[in-house]
């Protein structure tokens, strides 16, 4: 467990974190949102101790860490960076082995890992040898998620590690991210600035404005129960897409009417915790002759075949009496 | 010029010292450049660290870069006296800047994020500077290393003149014997060597950092370890001899002195600003210095007698081109005002308040030529003027001087002064190639410097002055077109000198004396 107690951080008359507490549990996974300049990153880098707070205390499963030596507690933390931060001068398979051999572990164990990454984040073994000049952005950024995961640290900070991707890239490396169990067992906080990322992402969410906590809470929590007029105007641009992310097709289920019963005929299947918004995309790849998709409530075990206006409708009257 | 031998003849002839000149201008290069590594690399990485030190301590580092060479060297010889040492630590000072420099902005400019990570990740200091910083900045400091030992190849030369050895004793011996080829023989293999250095610096910059870093323990324990050894290299039990570079390579110089006298004696060449000063300070016991010089009876000093006769009459005389003559008639009686004045005490005098109490060359002259009514006020100047030249010691300034004085009260040329020329070769070359009008010459060094006169020649005029001012004015005028005008009465004869007290103790009176002692310690 993290717990930031009141903690404060000026640089020189600018507050950037002004008295702000917060616990974070054991794989909990925090976003952090909020305009530049709302002291997101300076918190995240106050977590690892390359920002030392003005003052409050840090402390990390009930230890300070400012008692600690400080490059000791950082190899304790995975840490992914914004942009390209690879060292240019080392291999893909040294950039992984960083903190490894930091730890000093054997060569051997340190080669293992380094292949049983390359293999989780599909990068084929051929690339052990080259230098990250010769990577593309994708498989760049890849390889920075690798080195984070190098010594499986418990706590993951990650500092916008998505944003200076191309919009496809993004997407797919942060969906075979969310996929591997490092990312379902971590403690993991990332600041962002990519609203419908965080609603993906996160657990919870910590708004922050001007060096304080406007919020914290669930995705659907901010969207629909939003602690005041910044929050609301702040989601507002985005508001259909982050309730289309935030809803499950179970929550509409009942209004959700099925076309026939051909199990045969349908271009996917879906369990219904899924969001609609998960649903939708998975109608944008379908095949053209298709309009179906299959849907299963896995409590009951009941199937409906539907369209995207089924969807779409059942998702309105939702909404409607909702509001009503 | 006429070179009597090819380059070839000459390396052939000289390979020997060839090789110790091209050993010894390693040695120092090596030497300074690998100090200036392991002081300005670290100073270079502190000055990154405390951002507030970098400009005090890189503007210090390129105010010495901006002392010239010779006044560096100069500085340095009070305290560390003559020889390597020294040179080494001039050359040292000037390799500084460019290695701090470079370091520092090696590692000032690598990525902030890549910085950033290799703290994020768990890197100590320590850590962070060795595994990213270093690595990452080493071909920008590799790259102010190669300007360092460029430079300091370069001004390496410059070691000859303080007994440190190098190329340098060929090149400056060189230009003062009016020998391109010798001049050459130093400032090919110098350049060579320039090129060498670079090339092999420049396959650093493409290795990995690792090996970089124990190439540069090797060589940092070789320099530790050799340092040990290269700086008491010159043995002070014997006679320590120190000659000018021009002395190295005359027939009248240390050629004749082996060859006449047998002279066998540990010898080092040394430039004659600071040969007066070493041997009174007992850096060296025996040195070729000049019959007229104002600091013989400064610093204590006696001439040995030259019982064999190998030097010459070095009468002074202005020499002038015919042309010149022809275009201002007026200047050779004004010139020749001054014919038969200067004896030798009188020249030893005046020689004396320029060289030791460091009087103005113009206002001796001016007072000279007072004492012998002489003098006349400047007159207003036509259109027309005369270019002066002299060679780059007191005496030649004050020659220069006294005539400059003379035109201006007797005649209506203006006077361009173009004085300090470096030596014989620079001098001649100036006056041949239309850059002076005339400058004041010696009898014996136009014997055996211009007209390269063998040592039977030279024996056989040596008995008379006038036989030699004869002969020179003769084939000066059929071969260059120079004119000698009457000698000034002085003659600044080479002498070998060595300390009043050394004589006295050694019971050395002549160069043979001197010649048999030294075999005597052998």
């Amino acid at each position: 467990m993290i717990s930031i107690r009141q903690v404060s951080k000026s640089f020189g008359d600018n507050t950037a974190i002004n008295g702000l507490s917060l616990d974070i549990s054991d794989g909990e996974h925090v976003i952090l949102l909020g305009p530049s300049g709302s002291g997101k990153t300076t918190l995240l880098r106050m977590i690892n101790g390359l920002i030392t707070p003005s003052s409050g205390t840090i402390l990390i499963n009930g230890q300070d860490i400012g008692e600690q030596p400080q490059h000791e507690l950082r190899r304790q933390i995975g840490y992914v960076l914004q942009r390209n931060s690879l060292f240019p001068h080392y291999s893909v398979e040294e950039n992984i082995g960083v903190v490894p051999n930091l730890l000093k572990w054997n060569k051997q164990a340190i080669r293992q890992r380094v292949k049983e990454l390359m293999k989780k984040l599909h990068l084929p073994e051929k690339y052990l040898s080259r230098k990250p000049d010769e990577l593309s952005g994708g498989e760049a950024q890849r390889v920075n998620i690798a080195r984070a995961l190098a010594t499986d640290p418990p706590i993951l900070l990650m500092d916008e590690p998505f944003s200076a991707l191309d919009a496809i890239a993004r997407k797919s490396i942060r969906e075979e991210f969310m996929q591997l169990d490092e990312f379902q067992k971590k403690t993991i906080i990332m600041v962002s600035h990519d609203i419908q990322e965080a609603f993906e992402l996160g657990d919870t969410i910590l708004l922050l404005h001007h060096g304080e906590l406007v919020q914290k809470g669930r995705p659907s929590e901010l969207l629909y129960n939003p602690a005041n007029g910044f929050v609301k105007h702040f989601l507002s641009n985005d508001y259909l897409q982050l309730s289309l992310a935030v809803t499950s097709i179970a929550e509409l289920w009942n209004y959700l009417s099925g076309e026939g019963n051909n199990v045969e005929d349908f271009a996917g299947e879906l369990a219904c915790d899924t969001t609609v918004w998960k649903a939708m995309e998975l109608f944008q790849g379908r095949k053209e002759d298709c309009q179906f998709v299959a849907i299963r409530h896995e409590r009951t075990g009941e199937w409906k075949r539907v369209t995207w206006g089924n969807l779409m409708n059942a998702y309105n009257l939702l909404q409607y009496n909702s509001r009503r | 010029m006429n070179d009597d031998i090819s380059l070839w003849d000459f390396v052939t002839r000289h390979w020997e010292k060839l090789l110790e000149q091209t050993g010894q201008h390693i040695g120092l290069t090596f030497m300074s450049i690998s100090l200036a590594i392991l002081v300005g690399v670290p100073t270079g990485i502190l000055i990154s660290r405390k951002r507030k030190l970098s400009s005090p301590i890189l503007a210090f580092a390129g105010v010495l870069q901006t002392i010239p060479s010779l006044a560096l060297l100069g500085l340095l010889i009070p305290v560390l006296g003559i020889g390597p040492k020294p040179a080494i630590a001039a050359l040292f000072l000037y390799g500084l800047l460019p290695i701090i420099r470079n370091t520092y902005t090696g590692i000032v400019n690598i990525n902030p994020e890549i910085k950033e990570a290799a703290r994020g990740l768990g890197m100590s200091y320590k850590q962070s500077l060795l595994k990213v910083e270093l690595p990452l900045a080493m071909p920008i400091i590799i790259a102010g290393i190669r300007i360092a030992t460029i430079i300091n190849v370069g001004v390496a030369t410059l070691a000859a003149y303080i007994a440190a050895g190098g190329l340098g004793e060929f090149i400056f011996g060189g230009i003062s014997l009016n020998n391109t080829t010798m001049m050459l023989a130093g400032a090919i293999p110098a350049a060579l060597l320039a090129l060498l250095f670079d090339f092999l610096l420049s396959r650093f910059q493409k290795m990995r950092f690792r090996k970089v870093a124990s190439i540069f323990y090797i060589m940092m324990a070789i320099v530790l370890l050799s340092g040990f050894y290269i700086i008491p290299s010159i043995e002070r039990s014997k006679l320590l001899a120190g000659f000018t570079p021009e002395f190295m390579g005359r027939a009248d110089g240390y050629i004749g002195l082996q060859q006449t006298y047998g002279l066998n004696i540990p010898t080092v060449v040394v430039n004659d600003a600071v040969m007066y000063k070493a041997i009174y300070e007992k850096k060296l016991d025996v040195v070729s210095g000049y019959g007229t010089d104002g600091r013989i009876n400064a610093y204590k000093l006696v001439s040995l007698e030259d019982d064999r006769k190998i030097f010459p009459p070095y009468y002074a005389a202005p020499i002038i081109k015919e042309r010149t003559l022809e275009r201002f008639p007026e200047l050779e009686s004004v010139l020749n005002l001054l014919a038969g004045r200067i004896n030798d005490s009188t020249m030893t005098s005046l020689n004396y308040q320029a060289d030791y109490l460091h009087r103005e060359p113009a206002v001796i002259a001016r007072e000279f030529l007072e004492s012998q009514n002489l003098y006349k006020p400047s007159r207003p100047v036509g259109k027309s003027s005369v270019r002066i030249g002299s060679k780059v010691f007191d005496e030649q300034y004050i020659l220069a001087s006294i005539y400059t004085q003379l035109i201006r009260g007797y005649t209506d040329l203006n006077v361009l002064p173009k004085t300090g020329l470096g030596g014989t070769k620079i001098c001649f070359d100036a006056l041949m190639n239309d850059q002076i009008d005339l400058y004041p010459e010696y009898t014996g060094t136009g014997l055996t410097v211009m007209l390269h006169a063998d040592t039977a020649t030279v024996r056989r005029l040596a008995v008379n002055k006038d036989t030699v001012y004869a002969y020179v004015n003769r084939a000066f005028k059929q071969r260059f077109r120079v004119k000698w005008l009457m000698p000034v009465g002085f003659n600044n004869t080479y002498a070998i000198m060595m300390r009043k007290e050394d004589v006295r103790r050694l019971g050395i009176r002549t160069i043979s004396d001197l010649s048999k002692y030294s075999n005597l310690q052998r």
